[in-house]
């Protein structure tokens, strides 16, 4: 897992990735200098928590992923049955792009999971 | 240009002009522009955009166009910048190539060069401005302390490195005003009256300064985060011309709301105004959308709160998606607007729709 978060951060524009469950727990992290672990742990929990609470309480189907862009960056959270993959990423890539290589690493990691 | 060309591109112009003239808004502005960069005519391009610019400083559509725009026109200069620090490398080639990158506003890329001039250069005092810069526009988008604290501190190692920048010194002196942090407003605009002590503009500004009530806190964080707070308190951002309009309208809202049933799988709008509270909603009544502005609420400020923790700045959209559903959020101009629709409708189309619903047709 580590592996293919370290390979998703060699993409350009990527400033680092995690995979964290639900509650925070850190399952595995690869952040650049810019950002800390249990800052973008506890921040990355509340925003899936609230995003699914609301989903229940609308009716309105499972988390599957979820994409923020600000105006000096872009954050991606795609649910991979266990836990999440988080990644942050600066404003210079597109979307379309980011998607791509986010998605393809968590089919990996998906992957990986039903090895276990 | 032959002069038929030259007789169509004009026609083409004319009928674009016209079109702006019939539904003046952001989105209609950015397609003059692109006709107009299309056709070659950079110039009136650019005096739309800035026009443009002014009257919706925080439009998507405009930022976008005026970015294409000086990327046409700035092409040549670019290109020999990007030659001159590949070739050259100096200081000052640092400097302009990432200045002209925060002109196009791509300003991971400025960012990245002033950081790497600094590192190569520690003693030039150019990129730590445009680090200042970049940060202090944040600063002033976000309002956050933090931002305001490393912009001051760059600037001020700026200042260390050449205490007569004139500019400089000015631009410091009135964010020290600006945040109510009074002696270090008054130093700055003395260092300036040291090397030229007749200056009107900063004789203007030492009286201004002087007019204001002390500061209540010593240390510069302690000012920067009660300025914070004040903001947090909405005492010192303003909601713009859409907030404004429909917080007084509401029902003028609320009837533009059925045009998204155009966006395929629709299902429901949501919009929250600049305090969070529910503006309009459809279809349905205002019970089953208080519970919806509910959730809603909860999402936006989740998201507005991940986004400046994690130091991407202020939120603009966001789309969820689950295994029967997408909602689309978006925050324009302080307004909070949730698109609900079906898994059956293309995220593309979904995003570009909204898109223009909000830079178009709230406008109008």
């Amino acid at each position: 897992m580590q592996n293919i978060l370290e390979e998703l951060n060699k993409v350009a524009g990527v400033k680092g990735s995690m995979v964290v469950t639900k509650d925070g727990v850190v399952v595995a992290e690869s952040l650049g200098p810019d950002l800390q672990k249990d800052t973008v742990a506890a921040v990355s929990s509340h925003m899936i928590q609230v995003s699914d609470r609301g989903l229940q309480e609308l009716n309105r189907g499972n988390f599957e992923q979820l994409t923020l862009t600000s105006a000096h960056g872009r954050m991606v959270f795609v649910n991979l049955g266990v836990g999440y993959l988080v990644v942050v990423t600066k404003m210079e890539m597109k979307l379309g792009e980011l998607l791509i290589e986010v998605e393809s690493a968590a089919r990996k990691i998906k992957g990986l999971n039903k090895r276990i | 240009m032959g002069w038929w060309a030259d007789f169509k591109a004009n026609r083409e112009l004319s009928e674009a002009r016209k079109n702006v003239q019939r539904a003046r808004s952001p989105w209609s502005i950015g397609e003059f522009i692109d006709k107009c960069i299309e056709l070659g005519r950079l110039d009136v391009a650019l005096e739309e955009a800035e026009k443009g610019v002014r009257e919706f400083p925080n439009s998507e559509s405009l930022g976008e166009a005026f970015k294409r725009l000086i990327r046409a026109k700035c092409a040549d200069e670019l290109r020999a910048c990007r030659d001159e620090v590949r070739k050259a490398p100096g200081p000052k080639a640092y400097y302009k190539l990432a200045c002209l990158y925060k002109e196009l506003r791509d300003l991971d890329q400025a960012v990245e060069l002033a950081r790497k001039g600094v590192e190569l250069y520690p003693n030039f005092e150019g990129n730590y401005i445009v680090l200042a810069d970049v940060r202090y526009e944040r600063f002033q988008r976000d309002l956050r302390a933090s931002d305001g604290l490393q912009a001051i501190e760059l600037f001020e190692k700026a200042v260390d490195l050449n205490r007569e920048n004139y500019r400089l010194l000015f631009q410091l002196a009135e964010i020290y005003q600006a945040v109510g942090a009074k002696q270090k407003a008054v130093e700055k605009v003395k260092m300036i009256l040291d090397f030229a002590p007749d200056d009107r503009k900063a004789l203007a500004l030492l009286d201004k300064v002087q007019a204001m009530p002390p500061s209540r806190h010593e240390q510069l964080k302690d000012i920067l985060e009660d300025f914070e707070r004040r903001a947090a308190s909405g005492t010192v951002a303003r909601p713009g011309p859409l907030a404004i309009r429909y917080t007084r309208q509401p029902d003028q809202l609320a009837r533009k709301l059925p045009l998204l049933e155009r966006v395929q799988g629709f299902q429901r709008a949501v919009v929250l105004g600049p305090s969070g509270e529910l503006l309009a909603g459809y279809p349905g009544g205002p019970e089953e959308n208080r519970k919806y502005g509910d959730v809603l609420r909860k999402m936006f400020a989740a998201a507005v709160d991940c986004s400046l923790r994690m130091d991407i700045s202020t939120f603009a959209k966001g789309l969820l998606e689950t295994d029967s559903s997408l909602t689309f959020l978006v925050v324009v101009d302080r307004l909070q607007i949730a698109v609900l629709c079906s898994a059956k409708v293309k995220k593309d189309r979904l995003q570009a729709e909204v898109h223009k619903f909000v830079e178009h047709e709230l406008y109008l």
